[in-house]
């Protein structure tokens, strides 16, 4: 039996089609293992890796930028994981990015979370270079520390259980506070009370405003000015019979003065000029005033006199 | 004669025929004057006459598990699973295997008869007689194109079954075929996909391989040739599950941990 060449060509493409959908499949399944991407290598060292292994991915703020590449114990502690890390997350891996050890939801795989670096830090990670690692929780030790804050728990519970005790029983400020009424009747006292006063304080100021009181027709009247005008006019009058008063003093005084210490000396003058003064003696000086007086006194004192008086009628 | 009983005898004759056919193919492979246009023409009749049965199978398949496995994946609330687990099963189990039966039952047959009418029309022996190497021309090119063209159809066949997960995933929610792709090569190994090649390689080759010996070693008379197909059938299968079997075990061994 010839093969007819239709026949060749159709088993030719579908070999060739089997052929390449083998290649995309293992092509597919290495590019998500990162077989054919350029990729430089990263180390860290870690006490405990919890579970990782070779093949986990590693993901670099949240993305999958590589794999882990080999687990090796360089000793009971320190364990190397080397990482390969894609080319294209390099510009942005820097010197201080950290590597933590997590897993991938409650029930996924292990792998490497890689937070980036600070913003101020510019040198990057090359290839080969160790990353700095953060040992992942060891969970005795969470588990004792729990224990430890358990036992505590207990204590304070049961002292604060003691406490609720106490209160309920009204023992204390508190227990006082929350379950006798003795406060909140004092402060009922205390709260009528400032009822009381404010309600005084109120009529007060209502009396001072409708001007009854001192108070109020001081702040609200005007009778005080009007009693203080009234008193200062006094004050006026008082001040000019005072006067009056003092010259009537004074006259007294110069009257009294003729008549006891100077009377030799006015003796003696009115004697030397009573020749020539008699007639304006007679005239002028008054009945009662001692005619001793000298005649020019006599006469500053009267126009004195005269002047208050007609002072005295103008204020008026 | 034997210290065997008879039943037992003639079990271990047949292994021996068996292995005897065997060495007679491995030696006509390497031998000169190759008749490659009849293997090219065997890959024609095997692999790309095959090509609808296997695709409708593989489409179905993987439509058919992602149809299936949706409703108690969402139960766990691990819906977004399901594309990797399809398409580890697909890959890893159920393509090669469905896919080989499938074989089992179109190429075995056909080749189980077609060897066995020839060799009741006594053709084979005329072929003998005319100096032609009948097990070069008619055994080494069926089995070399049954060899080579299950594990492509394999292959095709899980292509379309990713395809037919796909169009089932977007019958119950819409997906994107980026997230779907996404979801199904990030769950796949290449421990998966090579030692599930592997095995069919092997299937390929149980399928051509007992295809030809029922034929070419049926009785002479006319029932012989429904009887050869028929054996044909049930041996290349049986040999399939067994070597699926084994193969499971091989990688589990090797490859997956």
């Amino acid at each position: 039996m010839k093969t007819s060449v239709s026949q060749k060509i159709r088993t030719g493409a579908f070999t060739v089609a089997g052929i390449l959908l083998f290649i995309a499949g293992i092509f597919f399944i290495g590019a998500k293992k990162n077989m054919f991407d350029h990729t430089f290598m990263i180390y860290g060292t870690f006490k405990n890796v919890g579970g990782l292994e070779e093949g986990n991915n590693v993901r670099f703020a949240g993305i999958n930028a590589g794999t882990v590449k080999r687990i090796q114990m360089l000793s009971d502690t320190v364990i190397r994981i080397d990482m390969l890390i894609k080319e294209k997350v390099r510009p942005f891996l820097k010197v201080d990015a950290m590597a933590v050890i997590g897993s991938d939801g409650l029930m996924g795989d292990k792998m490497i979370t890689i937070t980036p670096g600070s913003e101020n830090e510019n040198r990057l990670m090359s290839d080969g270079s160790r990353i700095i690692t953060v040992n992942p929780v060891d969970y005795d030790k969470v588990i004792a520390k729990l224990t430890r804050v358990a036992d505590n728990a207990a204590v304070i519970t049961g002292e604060l259980a003691g406490m609720a005790i106490k209160i309920r029983e009204g023992k204390g400020s508190i227990g006082r506070l929350l379950y006798t009424d003795n406060l909140a009747r004092s402060v009922e006292g205390t709260v009528s009370n400032a009822e009381r006063i404010t309600g005084s304080l109120a009529r007060i100021a209502s009396q001072v405003q409708s001007g009854k009181g001192s108070i109020g027709s001081l702040v609200y009247t005007d009778s005080l000015s009007q009693g203080l005008g009234k008193t200062v006019n006094t004050a006026n009058s008082a001040m000019i019979t005072i006067k009056e008063a003092a010259y009537g003093f004074s006259e007294n005084m110069k009257a009294l003065q003729g008549n006891f210490f100077l009377r030799g000396y006015f003796k003696k003058k009115a004697a030397e000029e009573e020749k020539e003064s008699v007639v304006h003696k007679a005239a002028v000086v008054p009945e009662d005033v001692s005619s001793d007086m000298e005649e020019k006194e006599l006469k500053d004192i009267i126009a004195e006199a005269q002047k208050a008086l007609d002072e005295k009628h103008i204020k008026k | 004669m034997t210290i065997f009983p008879a039943a037992l005898t003639r079990q271990f004759s047949a292994a021996g025929d068996q292995m005897i056919f065997m060495r007679a193919f491995f030696r006509n492979i390497f031998r000169s004057d190759f008749e490659w246009n009849e293997l090219i023409r065997q890959c024609y009749i095997i692999g790309y006459k095959s090509l609808f049965l296997v695709g409708i199978t593989g489409f179905i398949l993987g439509f058919v598990l992602t149809l299936q496995s949706g409703p108690t994946m969402k139960a766990f609330g691990a819906e977004s699973f399901v594309p990797g687990m399809v398409a580890i099963s697909v890959v890893r189990e159920m393509g090669p295997v469905i896919i080989a039966l499938i074989c089992a039952g179109k190429i075995s047959s056909g080749i189980g008869a077609e060897l066995g009418s020839m060799k009741v029309s006594e053709q084979i022996d005329a072929m003998e007689v005319s100096g032609a190497n009948p097990v070069q021309y008619l055994v080494v090119t069926r089995i070399l194109a049954s060899t080579l063209m299950i594990p492509l159809l394999t292959l095709m066949a899980d292509a379309l079954a990713l395809a037919g997960g796909f169009m089932a995933s977007n019958i119950s929610k819409e997906t994107s075929l980026t997230i779907y792709f996404n979801k199904a090569f990030t769950s796949l190994d290449f421990v998966d996909l090579i030692p599930a090649v592997i095995k069919t390689v092997f299937f390929g080759f149980a399928i051509g391989f007992v295809g030809c010996y029922k034929g070419y070693n049926s009785d002479r008379g006319t029932e012989s040739v429904g009887l050869a197909a028929n054996s044909a059938v049930v041996s290349a299968s049986l040999w399939i599950i067994v070597l699926d079997a084994i193969a499971v075990q091989l990688t589990s061994v090797f490859a997956y941990n």
